[in-house]
């Protein structure tokens, strides 16, 4: 299928907050809650519609685990976006956030949407974090922030999409380069790179998946 | 035994810790004499005359003693007897061993004789013709409150039902036989469970109140009736709007008694679920209920005694027609996954279509698949001649085991080989083995995460998929051990798997006894080490291998076309001016690195792909002719 342009994403955050969850939410629309330990890294893509052009987002997702960082590491360089996530149940999750942002700061272009997700809104009976903890910290670090259910599918959807139109909005301005692949933006391959200012219009949404 | 499995509940519901609940509940059940229910099987220490023995026909519940507490040697079941639900006896048995180890093996060896209750991936889709293959159709219906008193049935769209927020739900299940040499009765049913989600582990799966059950259709179908309440948090799922585009899967289990059949019948059917608000109107909508065929296959029980004429059977395996279709597309066990390609896999052209209800991409778990336990009998011949030389000397591997090792080891001897090949001695084992034991007993730093990770390790395996069930319980005393054992490592995600695998063939202890010396002697720990410092080189010496491979590939391709010599062919006249050419026709296409790469083809066909740019190569060449002709443009 074409598209106007390609976005390349990673999912970052402590292991257990629901990387791997959220990622098929998005792309499958389904949740499972029996799955396989991320390893190293793994991906998924779909289709998205932002302002009536096709978009296609390839979505890294990475182990958690310290360890594992001198791995995912590589993967923020080519990133256009960054899901930085949390779960809202455990406290040591939000508190790690810092080193994520650090790591991801230092090792991104400077210019990549990073969201922050606090996830597993379905356990409000466990929070451990409150959402105002949650957007206090992204006002801090100027993120974008929303809390998220990849068990009920609540914001998954707008957590991707809002950041597709972040990028989109940035491409719009002229902030990225999209001839430079290492800012983790395609062209797609039917389009020419001649009009990639073209004026923007509302950015209309709509998701491309299929449906039963 | 209702009030164990009440207890245990309980503490599920609050949150509590069962085993927590279990270790009072036992403390309290020694503290009450109920002599004609509790007997011993074992038999009266330094005699060997058992005591009491009976045939149990399904644990319902079984548990141990807390670990670290005075009950660790202790361990429980309750099991049920009788005919009739009237009639049946539930019991509750409590043990305590002498040797605390024991208790681990006892339960290892439940494990394995009652493994087979939950459904079994089979061996393989073909059937001998003297099986006793039978077949029976199940189909689903749910139904709604609609307000009046009465439940109205929810419409169903392909395999997706269609279901509203906050009503109550009945589901109606009806079981009819299709095929099979005899009639087989059922008896009654004795659970009816449900849980939102898809390859459900079978603690997850949440037991509905029945309404009725009987025979139906002049006795040909067995309708079971239960109720759900959507508002049991169990079900939230079920009950949360779904968003536009968006299902949820659901999971129904029916556990059957079948008369000739000693063990309970559970037929799983997996389904599909939007849900909508309360007060949505549906104005087109089919009425039909969803079935699905179920492959019963039985065998004979041989050690039934044939005392009456009452013939009983064994399962050998229940498939149902989903099962089968899957597994046909699944991929083989020993195809190596490419790293990228699990989850979601990015294959656009399925996510885009209307129709995504094939399935054909769904995530394939670890764990799933067959191992083929297939060996012939030279094979094993083989190995026994293999083995018995090298118990004679440890010291040196036998000659023709690489060459044996390289064809496979056989499944059931998989455990010692491995022993043998990590070169664990006999006096090492029992070094490791104290250790082991010393090691579980401590705390480590790592328990979380390995927690964490438990029930994401071959979720799809039988031995693993229960939670707090025997595998997983193993898996994390090894990894705890291993992360006590080596401070520096400590654990690794991914160590799991290898442990795991251990596991799948010998005992905890002598797992932990190889992992060990797969990571020092054979120099895995290595690449966990320093953040993976090993890994990153090999990445590296793996990439500069690709290049080289990649430099010999432009040689070939550029001594590719030293002519092949054509064939003389017929022979010309000398006088005549015939000159033959040989045309050659290349089709390449950009590979993304900036390059281009050859097509493949088949017979006369090229094979293109989509949107790549293409490069044509021709080669021209004269290949006979009385005079050399010279192409000069």
């Amino acid at each position: 299928m074409s598209y106007a342009y390609l976005f390349k994403y990673i999912i970052i955050g402590d292991t257990g907050v629901g990387k791997s969850c959220l990622l098929l939410q998005f792309t499958d629309k389904r949740f499972q809650p029996v799955h396989d330990l991320t390893i190293g890294v793994e991906f998924g893509a779909r289709m998205i519609t932002i302002d009536g052009k096709q978009i296609k987002l390839q979505i890294w997702d990475t182990a958690g685990q310290e360890s594992f960082r001198s791995i995912t590491r590589s993967y923020y360089r080519g990133a256009a976006g960054a899901l930085l996530v949390y779960d809202i149940t455990r406290r040591d999750t939000f508190t790690h956030l810092t080193t994520w942002l650090e790591d991801a700061r230092q090792h991104s272009n400077s210019n990549m949407v990073i969201m922050l997700i606090g996830n597993k809104t379905d356990l409000e009976s466990r929070r451990d974090v409150k959402k105002e903890e949650g957007e206090a910290f992204a006002r801090e670090h100027g993120l974008i922030f929303m809390e998220t259910s990849a068990k009920t599918a609540a914001n998954v959807e707008e957590a991707f999409i809002n950041t597709a139109k972040e990028i989109y909005e940035k491409i719009q301005e002229g902030v990225f380069d999209i001839n430079n692949e290492a800012n983790g933006i395609k062209i797609g391959p039917q389009h020419s790179p001649s009009s990639p200012h073209a004026p923007s219009g509302s950015l209309g949404q709509q998701a491309g998946g299929g449906c039963c | 035994m209702k009030t164990v499995k009440k207890s245990i509940k309980a503490a599920i519901a609050e949150g509590k810790s069962w085993n927590q609940e279990l270790h009072s509940f036992l403390l309290n059940y020694r503290a009450t004499p109920r002599r004609s229910f509790c007997r011993r099987l074992i038999s009266e220490p330094g005699c060997d005359v058992d005591m009491a023995s009976y045939r149990i026909h399904r644990i319902l519940f079984c548990a141990r003693g807390h670990m670290n507490s005075s009950e660790a040697r202790c361990f429980a079941f309750t099991c049920s007897h009788g005919d009739s639900i009237d009639t049946t006896i539930f019991q509750c048995h409590v043990f305590r061993c002498e040797i605390p180890e024991a208790v681990g093996k006892v339960l290892m060896s439940f494990a394995n004789a009652f493994r087979r209750v939950p459904r079994l991936p089979s061996s393989g889709p073909t059937y001998s013709p003297g099986d006793p293959l039978f077949k029976f159709e199940v189909s689903l219906e749910v139904k709604e409150e609609d307000g009046k008193g009465s439940y109205a049935v929810c419409p169903k769209d392909k395999s997706c039902f269609k279901l509203r927020r906050n009503l109550e739900k009945k589901l109606v299940l009806s079981v009819q036989q299709t095929a099979g040499f005899r009639e087989l009765v059922i008896e009654r049913c004795f659970g009816l469970l449900i849980s939102p989600g898809r390859n459900v582990k079978n603690s997850d799966m949440h037991l509905l109140d029945m309404v009725a059950m009987g025979t139906a259709a002049e006795g040909k179908q067995y309708v079971i009736s239960g109720v759900w309440n959507p508002a049991d948090h169990a079900f939230d799922v079920l009950n949360t709007e779904t968003s536009k585009d968006t299902r949820v899967f659901m999971t129904v289990a029916v556990d059957l008694v079948i008369v000739g059949i000693q063990e309970p019948v559970r037929f799983i059917v997996e389904t599909k679920a939007k849900i909508f608000p309360q007060n949505e109107r549906f104005w087109y909508y089919a009425k039909r209920s969803l079935t699905e065929q179920f492959f019963l296959k039985l065998k004979e029980d041989e050690n039934s005694g044939g005392s009456g004429e009452q013939h009983t059977y064994l399962v050998v395996s229940i498939e149902s027609a989903t099962d089968i279709e899957r597994r046909k597309s699944m991929l083989p066990l020993s195809t190596p996954h490419p790293p990228a390609t699990s989850a979601s896999t990015g294959s656009m052209s399925t996510l885009g279509d209307n129709d995504d209800d094939s399935d054909a991409d769904e995530p394939l778990m670890s764990g799933s698949g067959d191992v083929s336990k297939d060996c012939t009998e030279g094979e094993l011949e083989d190995w026994a001649e293999v083995l018995s030389r090298w118990h004679q000397n440890l010291k040196q591997r036998p000659s023709k085991l690489t060459a044996l090792v390289r064809r496979g080891i056989p499944e059931a001897l998989r455990g010692e080989v491995w022993q043998l090949l990590a070169g664990c001695t006999h006096d090492e084992e029992q070094e490791m083995f104290e250790s082991y034991r010393i090691l579980i007993t401590n705390d480590s730093p790592c328990e979380q995460v390995i927690a964490r990770d438990i029930h994401r390790t071959f979720p799809a395996h039988d031995f693993f998929k229960e939670a707090g069930g025997l595998g997983q319980d193993s898996l994390f005393k090894l990894s705890k051990a291993y992360s006590v054992y080596d401070e520096e490592i400590g654990y690794c995600q991914g160590q799991s798997f290898l442990a795991a695998a251990l596991l799948l063939h010998i005992p905890e202890e002598q797992a932990f006894c190889i992992l060990v010396k797969i990571m020092f002697e054979y120099g895995h720990r290595n690449i966990f080490r320093q953040n993976f410092e090993e890994l990153h080189l090999k990445f590296y010496q793996l990439e500069r291998l690709i290049e080289v491979g990649k430099v010999l590939m432009s040689f070939a391709n550029a001594f590719r076309r030293v002519p092949r010599l054509p064939s003389s062919g017929p022979t010309y006249s000398p006088g005549d001016p015939l000159f033959k050419f040989e045309v050659s026709l290349e089709v390449k296409e950009e590979d993304g690195k900036g390059s281009y790469a050859v097509c493949p083809k088949d017979k006369s066909c090229f094979k293109l792909r989509r949107n790549l740019e293409k490069k044509l190569v021709l080669s021209v060449q004269q290949t006979a002719g009385f005079r050399e002709l010279v192409i000069e443009r």
